[in-house]
Formats: C-alpha cells, structure tokens, sequence
C-alpha cells in the first residue's frame, strides 16, 4: 500500500513534468 | 545454366534485402534529391574552414572566404519557424518569455489539451464495448462448474490451429530473418548507409568538423547559433519523413535505454560503498542476525565483493611493481611462470617464492641477459629505491609471481563450507590477462559458459597442530583466499560447550586443534606487499555462540534492520501500478477459474498469457534492478563499546542469481526425511481445544514428563514415559 501510494504520486509528478515541458515546448509554436 | 541454379539456391531473404536497398536508393534520388547538394555543401564548408586553420596555423591571411557560416542553396527549411540569426533568436527569446506567462497562451494550451483528452475518450469509447462484451460473457459463464480435465474448447481448438497455421510460421520466419541480417549484415549495413545519407547525417559529421576547424581560428560563440540553426534545417528532412508513431517509439526505446544505464550506474554504486565497507573490516568478521535476516546472503555478497577486491589489489600491486623497473620484459617472466604453473611446478605462494630464488641463485652464479629473462639490467640497473629501502629486482620477481599467481589463479578464490558460483571471466590472448568482474551486465552466455563454484573448505586446513583426518593431504594448503563459514558457533562451539573436550585428548577437537592461533598468525601465511590476501566471513545467530577467543579477533557486524526491496532503475511506477493491478486482478479470476472449471477456454487461455508475460517482465525487472537497504552495527570484537552504524547493499541480481542456496545444508535433512515412514497427515491431532492427557502424553516432553509424574505421583497412569 505504502508502495502503491508512492507510484500514485510518482506518476502525477511525472505528468505534471511532462505537461510543464509540453507548455514550453507549446508556447514556442505559438510565437 | 550454372548462374540460374546460383540464383535458385539463394535464400529468399537475399531478394527481399535486395529490394529494401533499391527501395531506399530510389528514395535517395525522389524522396531526398538534396542530400546530395547537402552533401556538396558540406565538403565545401569543410575545405574552406581547412584552408583557414592552415593560414592560421602558419599566420597567413586566408585567401577564400569560410562557407560554414553561410546557409544552404536547398529548399530545406528550418523546422518550428526558430529564427535565421542570432540577433533574431534574442529579439524571440525576449517575446517567448513574454508570451509564456500570459493567461491567452494558458488557455491555448489548455485548449489544446482538452482535444488531446477529447481523442483519448472517444478511443476510450471505441473500445469500451469490447470489454462490455468480456464481462457479459464472464458474468453468463460465471455459474459454469465442470471436471473436463484438460479438455479445449471448440473457440480454443480453432484458435490454436490458426495460430499453428499462420502465427507461428511467421515468428519463425521473423527470428530466422534476424538471424539471416546477423550472418549477412552487409544487407543493414548497406540500408543503414543509404539512410544515414538520406537524413542528411554524413553532411552534418561533415559539417561539424567543419565548424570546429572555423572556430579554432574565429573563436566567436556567436556563430554556434548559426551551426544549431543549420542542424536543425539537415535534420528537416528526417522529421517530416518519419511518422509519428515511429517518433513514439523511438522516444520509449530511448527513455528505457536511459532508465536502464541510471539502474546499471545505480547498483554499481552500491557495490562500491559495499566494498568500501568491507575494505574497514579486519580479516575476520562474524556477521549476527537473527533466523531469516540473511545472514548467510551478506557473507555470500561480501565474499564475492572481496575475491573481486582480491584481483583489483593484485592487478593495482603488479603495475607498482611493473612501475619499479619499467623496462623489465616482464612477458618473458610471465611466460617462464605460466610454464611452471602448467607443470605444476609452481602452484601456490611458497614455490612462487622458490621459482624466483633457484632463478636468481642461477643468474648470481654467472650473470647474462638470458638468466634475467632477456632484461638489459647493465643499462636500466637492478635495484631501485624508493626512499624507504633499495629494492633488488629478485625481490620485485619474488612479489611478482606470487601477485600473478594471486591474480591469474582461473578458479574461484573463495573456499567455503557451502558451495557459492561466481562468475569472473578471465580474457586472454595470450598476453597479460584481465578479468571481466562486471556483476550486473555480463551476457548470460558468459556467465554461463565462466561459472565456477567455491573449492570445498577442508577445515583441517585452518587447524594448525591437530587434524581430524591424520595425515591429511589438504593440511598445509591454505594460503590465501575468502574463508566462508556459515553457522560457526556450532562448528566452533562457546567455551561452555566446549567444556567436554581435553587439550590432552588424542584426537582433533575445538580446545587443541590450534583453530583460533591460526586465525591470529593468518596474515603472515597470505600477505604479499604488505597486503593480506586473506579474509574470514562467518556468520551465527549470536555472537556467543562462538568462542570468545576467536571472537575478539572479529568485527561482530549485526544486521538491524533491512528496506522494502526498491528499484534502482528509475521511471517505473506507471509499470509498476498498471503491472501491480493486472496481477491483482488475475489472481482473483483465475483462482476463481481453477476452482470452477477443469476445462480451458479462449478468454482465460489469453488472459493467462498475457498475465504470464507481463508478471514475468515485472518479476525480471525486479530480479535485475532490485536492491534492499540494511542497516546494519559493526561493534568491535575486542572492544564491544565501540560501535559503528553503517549501510549494507545487498542486490537481487548479485546475492541471488544462483548464487548460493539459503537452505545449504538440506540435503542432509531430505535423507533424514526419507528414512522416516509418516508425514504431516500421519500425526495424530488433538480432538478438542482442550487437550487431554493422553494427548499431552504424545508429546514426549521433558516438561510433560516431570509435570505427568508429579501429578500421578508415578503410578501406571503415566506408563511408556521415558524416565
């Protein structure tokens, strides 16, 4: 449990990383 | 008539890669006409920006003009709109991080990825009904109940036969394929040439080379934008041409490769802080634990960590003494030595030491060349001084062989009292050999065909005066090596247990064999330059259960301590929750599927596999990369106030990739077992919660006994009792 809670937020850090760069990598098109 | 039966006897595979290299020349002249005007370019740039760094090696002004900052003829464009120069790339870089913060691009991007989930949903909703289907015909099936053993049904019979009729083929055909590019690799070579062409990947080497010629002479930072500007305009071509889902791919490819170098870097560090642990050890350590704890696993790790320090150390003193008379031929040495070593001559410290002495006595007698291996000691000298002593070249000899007889020995240097496979691959080309002591990414192949298993310790070996075998030829052996003794106490036995023997008793016991004298005078049977080949890992319960004697020459290191098993190679959680969940869910069904039915169908035939293929990539996955935490408390044998904490590795791969078993000694009980005539359903079993005192009587216990005779006060009720 104390694994799987860990992952949990693992994971939803990895996303938040990942749509953070994808913004970036966004806003370049947008200029 | 001889070419047409040539041509018929090619294997087919010839004709298909045939067809792939035409296919990619084909689209090297429509689909990339500019490669080769790329190409052209970038040999131009590269013999201008030569021309410069000569007139600049000899202070000339150059007479042409460097191209490797122009841009290309070609109608390639530069991906992503980026600007051309670097006076437009500042005036971007300012609006982007004017752009970023506002709330306008917020909620394009918000926006943008609102459709992004709007596909995932209808994918979501295009595939729903497939497993609506599943758990209708699950729920329908849910009541069905049989004992048709083994028997498929008709969906499983058809769908096995058309595996048998098309998938299989296939797969052999696929693996056959690779094998067929791995004999004739020419064909990817070929391809991967033509597409490295097409890509434009020759012209950006070219053109690096270039620039780099360029910006020895120039030195202007401000160019490299221009460079980076002109890379991405080269890689153009590869972008548009490659789909996306190949990108994806490739991206997973490339993220699993990262992961796995970090966990390959990961556990290596962990085994240099082992051996950094172990390298503060003295010479004999009893590790203490608890049943369970692995006890015998940390000796079993340390004691492949230490044979590996072994090498490193000899490897490390052969070069300082290689260092001492660097123009020494040390292969003819070497090459005499191996003689020796193969005749038997030589073949263990002490004759290392009396190849050299006959050696150096014959060359005393009438000095040349030819009695010193070849060496010109009139022009380099024999003796070399090091500021603490003057050292004679025999002596370096002596040190020498032994480091090399340490270093070269091909089995294991591990003597125990349960059997530990190591898997050090000694390469030789006849030369100077190294050995490969990778733990973690050997190939399977090598450890397989490498594998040697630790030489059976004879204990008369460490006993110094009495034996228990008389005359025992393996008395005098021991030299140097990792010493393993799991459970020493009942070996060695404690001062109380020891009680019953006598020094004067004729035959070997623990009080007169001279075990722990041994132990005390060990380094001066091993030590070579001053460095002690020798270490002693022993493991007990309780440290007690060893005499203090021997005890007080130990470090006592308990385990307190030992992590949840983790993973060292990193970005695994997403697996491991969707792994995690799928296993979950299959054990319930399937255990549920076992209990009802004896017969196998299609859905549970397919969900068994895939569950068997993705709990085997689980279990692989932690099986190489998985390593537990310990701590553990190094109290020194001598002085128990001193106390250390520190952190023991133990890894999965190394510790217990068959390694050793924890249950060594079972062999012994199986044949205890087997003489016996009843197992667990033979024995008799109480018939209430409360016993009675027949039941009590069947327990033949010491305590029973005393208390059944005190109660009877002896009389028949308590007959067949022992005394």
């Amino acid at each position: 449990m104390k694994n799987t809670v860990k992952n949990i937020l693992k994971v939803l850090l990895g996303l938040f990383v990942f749509l953070l760069v994808d913004y970036f990598i966004f806003t370049v098109g947008q200029l | 008539m001889r070419i047409k039966r040539f041509f018929q006897s090619l294997n087919h595979r010839h004709y298909i890669c045939f067809a792939v290299l035409v296919a990619s020349v084909l689209c090297s002249v429509f689909v990339f006409p500019w490669a080769s005007q790329r190409l052209g370019e970038s040999f131009r740039d590269f013999g201008t920006s030569c021309a410069w760094y000569y007139s600049f090696l000899v202070n000339k002004t150059p007479k042409c003009e460097a191209t490797v900052t122009g841009l290309t003829s070609t109608p390639l464009t530069m991906p992503w709109n980026l600007p051309n120069t670097w006076e437009e790339f500042k005036v971007a870089w300012k609006e982007y991080w004017a752009l970023i913060f506002t709330r306008d691009n917020f909620s394009e991007y918000m926006s943008h990825v609102a459709d992004v989930l709007l596909v995932i949903c209808k994918t979501l909703l295009i595939v729903m009904p497939v497993f609506a289907i599943g758990i209708v015909v699950r729920s329908l099936n849910a009541d069905v109940t049989n004992n048709d053993y083994n028997t498929d049904s008709k969906s499983l019979t058809r769908w096995k036969r058309l595996c048998g009729k098309y998938y299989q083929p296939f797969k052999r055909w696929c693996l056959d394929s690779v094998q067929f590019l791995k004999d004739n690799s020419y064909w990817y070579k070929l391809c991967l040439f033509v597409w490295v062409y097409n890509f434009n990947v020759l012209s950006i080497v070219v053109e690096a080379l270039a620039f780099y010629l360029y910006f020895i002479v120039v030195f202007s930072f401000r160019d490299i934008y221009r460079q980076i500007f002109k890379l991405f305009v080269d890689l153009s071509s590869m972008l548009d041409f490659i789909p996306g889902v190949l990108w994806v791919c490739f991206a997973l490819w490339l993220i699993n490769r990262i992961r796995r170098s970090i966990g390959y870097k990961r556990l290596n560090g962990f085994e240099n802080k082992n051996r950094e642990f172990l390298g503060d050890r003295p010479i004999v350590t009893l590790w203490c634990g608890t049943m369970g704890t692995g006890k015998t696993t940390a000796i079993t790790s340390a004691g492949i960590s230490t044979e590996i320090i072994f090498r490193d150390k000899a490897f490390e003193l052969l070069l300082e003494t290689d260092l001492k008379f660097p123009f020494f031929p040390w292969i003819n040495f070497e090459n005499e030595l191996k003689k020796a070593i193969s005749r038997h001559s030589v073949y263990n410290l002490a004759t290392c030491r009396r190849f050299t002495s006959s050696k150096a006595k014959a060359f005393a007698k009438r000095p040349c060349k030819q009695r010193i291996f070849m060496y010109d000691y009139e022009r380099y000298g024999l003796t070399y001084d090091n500021k603490l002593e003057v050292v004679d070249i025999w002596k370096a000899l002596e040190d020498y062989a032994q480091l090399y007889f340490i270093y070269t020995v091909e089995s294991s240097l591990i003597i125990s009292n349960y059997s530990v496979r190591t898997d050090n691959v000694k390469m030789d080309e006849g030369n100077f050999p190294l050995w490969n002591t990778d733990l973690f990414e050997k190939e399977p192949a090598l450890v397989q065909a490498y594998s040697r298993h630790s030489h059976i310790l004879d204990q008369d070996t460490l006993r110094l005066t009495k034996t228990l075998i008389a005359d025992n030829m393996y008395a005098d052996s021991f030299e140097f090596g990792v010493v393993l003794i799991t459970e020493i106490g009942k070996e060695r036995g404690n001062m109380l247990e020891n009680k019953v023997f006598k020094k004067s008793d004729s035959e070997a016991n623990p009080v007169n064999d001279q075990f722990n004298s041994t132990l005390k005078m060990i380094r001066h049977l091993g030590s070579v330059c001053n460095y002690c080949f020798v270490r002693i890992l022993t493991d007990e319960q309780r440290p007690s259960s060893w005499g203090a004697d021997a005890k007080d020459l130990a470090d006592v290191v308990y385990i307190q301590s030992k992590s949840a098993t983790g993973l060292a190679m990193p970005f695994f959680a997403l697996e491991d929750l969707l792994l995690s969940w799928f296993h979950s869910k299959f054990s319930w069904s399937y255990s549920d599927y076992r209990y009802r039915r004896g017969d196998n169908t299609l859905p549970m035939y397919l969900y068994h596999g895939t569950a068997s293929k993705l709990h085997s990539y689980y279990n692989r996955t932690y099986n190489v990369f998985g390593f537990s935490r310990w701590q553990v408390q190094v109290v020194n044998g001598m002085n128990e106030s001193d106390v250390k904490t520190a952190e023991f590795f133990q890894m999965v791969y190394k510790d217990y990739k068959d390694r050793f078993v924890s249950d060594a000694f079972s062999d012994i009980w199986r044949v205890r077992s087997l003489r016996s005539l009843y197992g667990i359903e033979d024995l008799p079993e109480y018939q209430h919660t409360r016993a009675t005192v027949d039941e009590f009587r069947k327990q033949n216990s010491y305590f029973m006994v005393d208390l059944l005779s005190t109660v009877f006060n002896g009389t028949d009720e308590t007959p067949g009792l022992r005394p």
